[in-house]
């Protein structure tokens, strides 16, 4: 899949742009604070319809503007597709796909997929296990339609059962139904997580060692709120949903008054964490600064090997300086994984840096929100 | 804006409270009438206030009705055996429909839902409970298939337990006459996981 040609309206510091990519290596530069991420952004609104720069959609509309309107012609091996985000700063955001308007936003999701590594990345091996768990909630979503309806349902049942948590009168059978359900759509996001890093652990560790051009090794454990790492690990054997579903009930009976006390959820996939173990020991806790970006990098790149492979068909791959970061020799070694990706798309300030490579590749620069193509 | 009549303005701020009925219409519909014969208009205004003078709930299963019980509960030719349970009364409209289902029925007038504030005492549970003497053999449960409905099944079927009495919830799936291929794919695996063996 490739993305063919983009329009930008208002979007970041663009009052009005056109683009169009090549299908090999699309290398963006310029000065920091031009709009190259921005480019980036676009490209993954018009994929996923959200941001990786920030949660608030409407920091991307342009300064004092009330909407962003951005366009992109998207070319698969059969076919070719438009696909237009439009986001109000007061009436929220549409898609259109060739020019037909989508019910529900989650519609669009997993028809294009992206992979984006950016310097926040390194919030996803350092930081809060909430930034972990969107990561992993976004790739399994590209990948299977039914994971985001079964996160949606999962977090309506949270916010039905926290509004009885927090209600002034709980009946006791009345909590037990909620239970139920928070376990029954719960126990699906686990699985679906546990069966995820199994087949990613391994993936994640070749593609760190080769980065790093070392032997160390990678595992992922799911840290569970509802059952220890010992029982976890007794799951992903039976890999039972229905076991998972009752473990998970169990907990809840366990820690009914505190959850009463506190008139909060407290245990389920919305409190769950993944520990990133970087040759045993937690890369959160004990991870240098260079292993902690090497980290980072290596978890997007063997995102991009797991959709392409699971997909049967290669990811938009977004890179926003991603080479900076590196030491010439990862750089290297990084140079490798794009001769056999799909379409990327590179930011770098490094000007007049040139790429060796067997792929098509077309340079643009950036300033002040205007383009300069280079050939 | 200046309207000419009041009594023309509340008029149409009624229609426009209504659902699905915005702005446009609501002047549409005001101005129709107003150009219709007095008694034409009478008769709606009656059929109006007839809805909240005449109209109550039954207190057996809770349907709107004339009267009390209603037609469909004291119909001796309807099947005393099978309870159909349905979140509110037009869904009882949707299955009447079919022509189908012969049995009795039972409105809940919601779903569990704490956001709203609704609990097991909002609905007509207890009376559901209440129904299920010797005569009933079966409950059918025909209750969305969302969250609140979700919880709701299992809350009745948690409470019927020990009850000598069968209980089923109708089938979800693909729509009869589409596509497989033009399937959502929620459906479609819901449809997957509630396959029938053949």
């Amino acid at each position: 899949m490739q993305i063919t040609q983009l329009r930008l309206n208002d979007f970041r510091n663009y009052t009005s742009a056109e683009l169009s990519f090549c299908e090999g290596i699309n290398f963006i530069q310029g000065h920091n604070g031009q709009g190259k991420t921005s480019v980036l952004e676009a490209i993954y609104f018009l994929c996923l319809s959200r941001s990786f720069k920030t949660q608030d959609d409407t920091t991307a509309i342009r300064f004092e503007m009330p909407y962003f309107d951005i366009e992109g012609r998207f070319r698969t091996s059969s076919l070719e597709m438009s696909v237009r985000t439009i986001c109000h700063r007061t009436e929220g955001k549409s898609v259109l796909i060739d020019k037909k308007r989508l019910d529900r936003l989650s519609e669009l999701v997993g028809k294009f997929p992206s992979v984006v590594s950016s310097p926040e990345d390194v919030q996803i091996v350092s930081g809060s296990p909430g930034n972990r768990r969107r990561w992993i909630d976004i790739a399994l979503s590209q990948m299977h339609g039914v994971y985001l309806k079964d996160l949606q349902e999962y977090r309506q049942a949270l916010r039905q059962r926290n509004a009885l948590l927090n209600s002034p009168v709980i009946r006791s059978d009345n909590l037990d139904v909620w239970d139920k359900e928070l376990a029954q759509t719960g126990a699906k996001i686990i699985r679906r997580r546990i069966d995820f890093l199994k087949s990613f652990s391994g993936l994640a560790e070749q593609v760190y060692r080769q980065i790093a051009a070392d032997k160390e090794t990678v595992d992922m454990e799911y840290k569970s709120s509802i059952a220890g790492s010992e029982i976890l690990s007794g799951w992903t054997e039976a890999g039972s949903t229905e076991k998972i579903q009752k473990i998970f009930l169990e907990q809840l009976r366990f820690g009914r008054e505190r959850e009463i006390q506190r008139k909060l959820s407290l245990f389920g996939p919305h409190k769950d964490d993944v520990v990133l173990l970087l040759n045993k020991k937690s890369i959160r806790d004990y991870g240098s600064q260079g292993q902690l970006k090497t980290m980072a990098i290596a978890l997007k790149f063997a995102e991009f090997l797991y959709m392409a492979d699971r997909l049967e068909q290669k990811p938009l791959l977004l890179l926003d300086d991603v080479f900076s970061e590196l030491d010439w020799d990862r750089r290297t070694h990084l140079m490798n994984y794009l001769e056999n990706a799909g379409q990327v798309f590179l930011t770098s300030a490094d000007e007049g840096m040139k790429f060796d490579t067997q792929k098509t590749i077309r340079y643009f620069s950036v300033e002040e929100g205007r383009f300069l193509e280079q050939g | 804006m200046q309207y000419t009549s009041e009594s023309l303005e509340r008029l149409i701020n009624e229609f426009s409270k209504l659902p699905s009925i915005g702005r446009k219409t609501a002047q549409r519909l005001a101005f129709h009438l107003l150009k219709q014969p007095k008694e034409d208009v009478l008769v709606l205004s009656k059929a109006l206030a007839d809805i909240k003078e005449k109209i109550g709930r039954c207190s057996v299963c809770f349907n709107v009705t004339e009267q009390d019980p209603c037609v469909l509960c004291t119909n001796p030719k309807r099947d005393r055996n099978t309870i159909c349970v349905v979140e509110e009364a037009n869904d009882v409209l949707a299955i009447e429909r079919i022509d189908q289902y012969r049995g009795q029925y039972h409105v809940l007038g919601g779903l569990l839902n704490p956001l709203d504030g609704i609990g097991p005492d909002d609905l007509k549970i207890k009376e559901l409970l209440l129904r299920l003497n010797g005569n009933v053999k079966e409950v059918i449960l025909a209750i969305n298939p969302n969250v609140s409905g979700d919880a709701t099944v299992m809350y009745i079927a948690e409470k019927m337990n020990g009850i000598p009495v069968k209980i089923s919830r109708i089938a979800r799936g693909i729509p009869i006459g589409s596509d497989l291929e033009f399937a959502d794919m929620t459906t479609l695996t819901r449809a997957m996981e509630g396959r029938v063996v053949l």
